[in-house]
């Protein structure tokens, strides 16, 4: 997995590249920590995520609790919707 | 040794000396006493009488007035020798006056020559000295000589006395008294005595001693020799043995002589078991060496495993050797061969027919032979020499564990069991025992096992075993024990325990040998170590079955969420995941040996969308995904089976 991040002022944007899983989550989760505490909004890219299982759900819970409800997640391939769809809280995200 | 015979004996006869001796002396000294007192006494009275005639003989007054010194002498020199002559102490002459009660002395004589000058001034002639008459002197001046002497103490010591008249013209006229000494009586007792005792004595010691001396040569040598011999018997063996140098006519001569002879049968004895256990031990050091040979070619434990099978056998030999075989092994082209055998008769003939039958079968099967072809080539062999005519009843097959093909052959064994949910004995004919007639014309048979089934293989000394009630083990206690088994080596291990405790520790009196096979087919099972580290091998094996696509990724997604849990909660140290699949199913089971979880009635907590991040989606994720589920507790472990059904998405 691969995270390339781009902030501009209060903005960030997380490009995810390949399988967040129960291995590679831990990758992301410093990734968000590490932000500066000026961004108050996310962006993730999920053009190009493979695979996410639930220990990549619950960074983006966080990730969403962390932002204010500011968070963002764009090019959502079907078969990662579908897993955001069976958590049950595609509805509560603000899905592009 | 406590007590020496001899000594004993030595004790025993000097008290009977010293008691018989002691016994001798007082009966003799008693009886010497008597006869020595009467002896006295007769010698008092012949002296007394004999003095009486003597002084009758002489001038009485002569004698008595002074007249003749001449007469006087005489008559005492005649009377002192009288006195001498009857051994008496004192004889003498006197004339008793009634009247004054007072005797006068006429003449006295001593035997003793100073007594003799002694009591010639002091009693002699007129003399008077005053004198109450004794009964007896009284009896004498009345005429009658009286007959006892008796004893008389006075001033010259005791003495018998006795006391005699002495006549003048008819009538008395003075007495003579005689004194025997008690003393000198006394001497004469001991003396006759010790003249009769001592000789006795002496005889009898002497006789004691000859006694001794021939007991101890007749019987204490010999006894001793004996004794000394029996005693180093065993440990000097060089003299123990040699017949013993006694030569007697008595019983202790025939007790030496049964000993010699006793000794000379143990040696010959010994020497006989001497041969008989170098004999037992070089036969022993041999079945040794035969046990070990068999050993290496029945092993007692035998365990194939291959991919798609597994394999079991457990052999005991009744006797050292015994006639029972199997063989077990995978050939070139990855098939399984398995024989089960049994020669009739035991011991080493049995056994070196086996051998011979095991590895002519071997052969012909590794080089890719059926059963029947193996098993009438074995037979050929076996007939054109088998000079003891023996034979052996073999089942021979051969497992294709890629399709679960079996195909199979008998001469004469027991029929196997097939065992699964379509448990049975496996139908073939009995055939004919190999080595017994040529062309005996054995065919293959087929059939198809399924994954999971079993054929047990299994000699008659299994179903022979006889429990203390003389039942049999019997092939449908056999069957029963069986037929749900899958492993073989828990199919094994749980016949030989039923076996076991049905015989209950009665004696094994035929070889026990199984021999089983599982066939369990193209199953794929991956063994993880249950950290998340494992999850990309999980998730190329999970993905090789289903593909890569959406469907494999979702069907990932499930199996990674059960990982996970069991990796983080469950303290498994091992999972195992099996895949199997069917058509469009795929089964795929988790095991795992950590605590119990059933992931599949577990209530899920609905939580908040804000409380998500702290996790308990994976299970509703597993519930979604897959198409059944189900979950059971098995052996300590936690199985969890998910079916999936492989649809395009």
């Amino acid at each position: 997995m691969n995270i390339k991040t781009t902030v501009t002022q209060s903005a960030a944007v997380l490009e995810i590249d390949g399988w967040l899983d129960t291995q590679t989550a831990p990758e992301l989760g410093a990734e968000i920590e590490a932000l500066d505490p000026s961004v108050t909004e996310l962006i993730i890219d999920m053009s190009k995520l493979e695979y996410i299982s639930s220990a990549g759900l619950r960074l983006i819970v966080a990730a969403h609790k962390k932002m204010n409800g500011n968070l963002t997640l764009k090019n959502l391939t079907p078969e990662i919707l579908d897993v955001f769809n069976m958590a049950g809280f595609s509805k509560k995200l603000n899905i592009m | 040794m406590k007590h020496s015979i001899l000594k004993e004996t030595v004790v025993i006869f000097c008290a009977a000396v010293l008691i018989a001796s002691t016994v001798a002396v007082i009966f003799s000294f008693v009886y010497n006493a008597g006869l020595t007192e009467k002896i006295a006494g007769q010698f008092a009275r012949a002296g007394a009488a004999s003095a009486a005639r003597a002084i009758e003989g002489v001038d009485y007054d002569a004698l008595t007035q002074s007249k003749s010194r001449d007469v006087y002498m005489q008559t005492r020199r005649t009377l002192k020798s009288i006195c001498k002559s009857f051994e008496l102490k004192y004889l003498y002459v006197y004339e008793p006056d009634t009247e004054s009660d007072s005797i006068r002395y006429i003449m006295t004589v001593a035997s003793d020559e100073k007594q003799d000058k002694m009591v010639a001034s002091e009693r002699g002639l007129g003399k008077v000295i005053s004198h109450n008459l004794t009964e007896q002197e009284q009896y004498a001046l009345s005429g009658e000589e009286h007959g006892e002497a008796y004893v008389e103490e006075n001033a010259y010591g005791d003495v018998y006395t006795w006391i005699c008249p002495i006549y003048k013209d008819g009538s008395v006229i003075a007495l003579v008294g005689s004194d025997y000494s008690t003393a000198v009586l006394f001497q004469r007792t001991v003396k006759r005595t010790l003249v009769i005792i001592v000789p006795m004595i002496c005889v009898l010691i002497l006789a004691i001693l000859i006694s001794l001396f021939a007991i101890r040569k007749k019987i204490l040598l010999p006894v001793k020799a004996l004794s000394q011999r029996m005693n180093s018997f065993i440990t000097d063996k060089g003299v123990g043995f040699q017949p013993l140098d006694i030569h007697l006519d008595n019983e202790i001569g025939e007790m030496a002589d049964s000993f010699s002879k006793m000794s000379g049968d143990i040696k010959n004895y010994l020497a006989n078991i001497k041969t008989l256990t170098a004999e037992r031990t070089r036969t022993s050091a041999e079945f040794d060496i035969a046990r070990r040979i068999q050993n290496g070619i029945v092993p007692e434990n035998t365990e194939v495993l291959g991919k798609f099978y597994n394999a079991f056998a457990r052999a005991k030999a009744a006797k050292d050797v015994g006639g029972d075989f199997y063989d077990c092994f995978e050939i070139k082209d990855g098939n399984l061969c398995a024989v089960i055998g049994d020669v009739s008769g035991k011991g080493i003939a049995a056994a070196m027919f086996m051998v011979m039958t095991r590895t002519m079968l071997h052969d012909c099967l590794s080089s890719g032979y059926s059963p029947a072809d193996a098993l009438n080539n074995v037979n050929n062999a076996l007939c054109t020499s088998n000079p003891e005519g023996m034979f052996a009843t073999v089942f021979a097959a051969v497992l294709n564990p890629k399709n679960g093909e079996l195909c199979f052959a008998n001469a004469g064994h027991t029929r196997p069991v097939i065992t699964g949910e379509n448990a049975r004995f496996l139908e073939i004919d009995s055939g004919i025992a190999v080595g017994l007639f040529e062309d005996s014309d054995i065919k293959d048979n087929y059939i198809n096992l399924k994954k999971g089934e079993s054929i047990i293989l299994y000699s008659d000394g299994v179903t022979d075993i006889v429990n203390k009630n003389n039942e049999f083990f019997g092939a449908e206690r056999l069957f029963e024990v069986v037929r749900s088994s899958g492993d073989a080596k828990i199919a094994v291990k749980s016949l030989e325990i039923a076996a076991s405790e049905f015989a209950a520790g009665a004696e094994q009196f035929d070889d026990y040998t199984v021999l089983a096979l599982n066939y369990i087919g193209d199953k794929n099972i991956l063994r993880l170590v249950p950290r998340e580290s494992s999850l990309p091998e999980l998730r190329k094996a999970v993905l090789a079955v289903t593909g890569k696509n959406r469907r494999g990724k979702k069907i990932y997604l499930a199996c990674e969420e059960a990982f996970v849990n069991i990796a983080s909660y469950s303290k498994a140290t091992a999972v195992e995941t099996e895949f199997e699949k069917q058509d469009h199913i795929l089964r795929i089971t988790f095991s795992d040996n950590g605590t119990p979880f059933n992931p599949v009635s577990a209530n899920i907590k609905k939580k908040g969308f804000d409380e998500l991040d702290s996790g308990g989606m994976g299970l509703s994720l597993i519930r979604q995904i897959a198409e059944n589920m189900w979950y059971k507790r098995q052996d300590n472990k936690n199985i969890l089976f998910l079916e999936f059904t492989l649809k395009e998405e």
